[in-house]
């Protein structure tokens, strides 16, 4: 029997019929949500780290890791990189399933990717929308803090650097604070730069000197949002206020 | 439809008349038969009955998926890159390396003065080269085998192996490279 008879028979023989136009749409749209789904991760990756370089208290390098350059090495948002190119590569895997993808080169696919998130990075950046899911990321983690250097530096209370939650006021210039590790401590505030952060349930970051295992004398305190970062309303404690960045002494909140 | 007028239609119509009609696709099957059998044999060396299997099976696929042919694309471009995946699928289902077979016909196109042939030693015969193709990474393999045997337009290349229209051309000069260092190195 010939080929083709041969398959028109196993064809009505097993009752099959071509694939429905909805489930060819349906698998189709799969990989189109999946390369879109990508190019909006590889956004937030990019608004996370243009907060970072923007938020990275520049004037905090020598304390933090005494050099300049260790300090962009330190803070750099690795983890966020290491998402971006991965997100690079779904995203060229996805296009090359979907009806024409396969015709873009791999470097045509990253050029692209690049410009695409560059500019849908830098609106979300301005929406506050990277920021805001980075704190919730770094809210329901206990590791989060240890990826990301500009975090991490704010439990280094022996380099008179430390940041966290305030968990109870006991006056003006005294009181409690948890750290991203959980650890809890006494602070006492001796200047008065930054008073005005300290409020119950606000995430801030304090400048100054550790004494006794559990106790830490603030000199200064920044918003936990930092310079440039206080009009996106996105951390309860600069929700009130405008930024002013001041010359040598990092940034604050004006009304 | 009478028969003989089906078989004057073009490809793409008949593709919307089988999704309503199974008969009609046997009109496709049956144009398409001895290309793709030779082409499937070029692939893979495989013996006629084998090959025929692939074609049988790459043929039931194309059925099951005809609403996911594109009418920007040639039709003839889709089933080939159907019968091309069934066969490298099979090929790995038998972990045995392919050797390709090459027919008179073959053997003609090459000669026939084309580029490739300007490159290669002009003492070749078809057996060294036939061991040459047989030496040659599988990417290079089918890029010989879709230009020169098949005689595929780059941008139907392109469509067949899902690359790009300049991987293509890439494919094609490393390929020939390869094929002359193989052909001075072995003595293939």
């Amino acid at each position: 029997m010939e080929l083709s008879q041969q398959v028109l028979e196993k064809i009505e023989k097993e009752n099959m019929h071509p694939s429905s136009r909805y489930a060819v749409f349906l698998k189709r749209s799969i990989f189109w949500s999946l390369t879109a789904t990508a190019l909006v991760v590889g956004s937030i990756a990019v608004s996370i780290t243009f907060f970072s370089i923007a938020n990275a208290e520049w004037d905090l390098w020598s304390r933090a890791t005494g050099s300049v350059w260790k300090y962009v090495f330190f803070i750099f948002p690795y983890f966020w990189l290491l998402i971006f190119v991965g997100f690079i590569l779904l995203a060229h895997y996805n296009l090359r399933h979907t009806k024409y993808g396969y015709r873009f080169t791999l470097s045509k696919v990253i050029i692209i990717y690049v410009v695409s998130t560059v500019v849908l990075g830098g609106v979300f950046y301005r929406l506050g929308l990277g920021h805001m899911i980075e704190e919730s990321i770094a809210d329901s983690t206990s590791f989060y803090h240890h990826l990301q250097g500009d975090r991490m530096m704010w439990v280094m209370p022996d380099q008179g650097l430390l940041g966290g939650k305030v968990e109870g006021i006991d006056d003006l210039y005294n009181f409690i604070l948890t750290d991203q590790d959980g650890r809890r401590w006494q602070v006492a505030v001796s200047g008065t730069i930054g008073v005005e952060y300290t409020v119950l349930g606000a995430k801030i970051k304090i400048i100054g000197e550790r004494f006794g295992t559990s106790s830490f004398r603030a000199v200064e305190i920044r918003s936990w949002c930092g310079c440039g970062g206080c009009d996106q309303q996105v951390a309860p404690a600069c929700a009130h206020a405008t930024a002013t960045c001041g010359a040598g002494s990092g940034c604050g909140c004006g009304e | 439809m009478p028969n003989g007028q089906l078989e004057t239609m073009a490809d793409e119509e008949l593709v919307s008349l089988s999704i309503k009609k199974s008969e009609v696709f046997g009109v496709l099957m049956r144009r398409y038969q001895g290309r793709l059998l030779a082409y499937i044999r070029r692939l893979s060396g495989l013996r006629s009955e084998d090959a025929e299997d692939i074609l049988q099976e790459s043929y039931i696929k194309a059925y099951l998926n005809l609403n996911d042919f594109d009418r920007k694309l040639k039709f003839s471009s889709w089933l080939y890159r159907i019968v091309h995946n069934e066969t490298i699928s099979e090929w790995r289902k038998r972990k045995a390396r392919p050797s390709v077979i090459l027919e008179n016909e073959d053997w003609e196109k090459i000669k026939s003065g084309d580029d490739m042939h300007n490159e290669m030693n002009a003492r070749m015969d078809r057996a060294r080269l036939e061991k040459a193709i047989d030496r040659l990474p599988e990417k290079y393999r089918d890029a010989i085998v879709l230009k020169y045997l098949e005689e595929r337009t780059y941008e139907e290349m392109a469509d067949i192996l899902r690359k790009p229209a300049s991987t293509i051309g890439t494919l094609i000069s490393r390929a020939k490279k390869r094929l002359n260092k193989i052909l001075k190195t072995y003595g293939a």
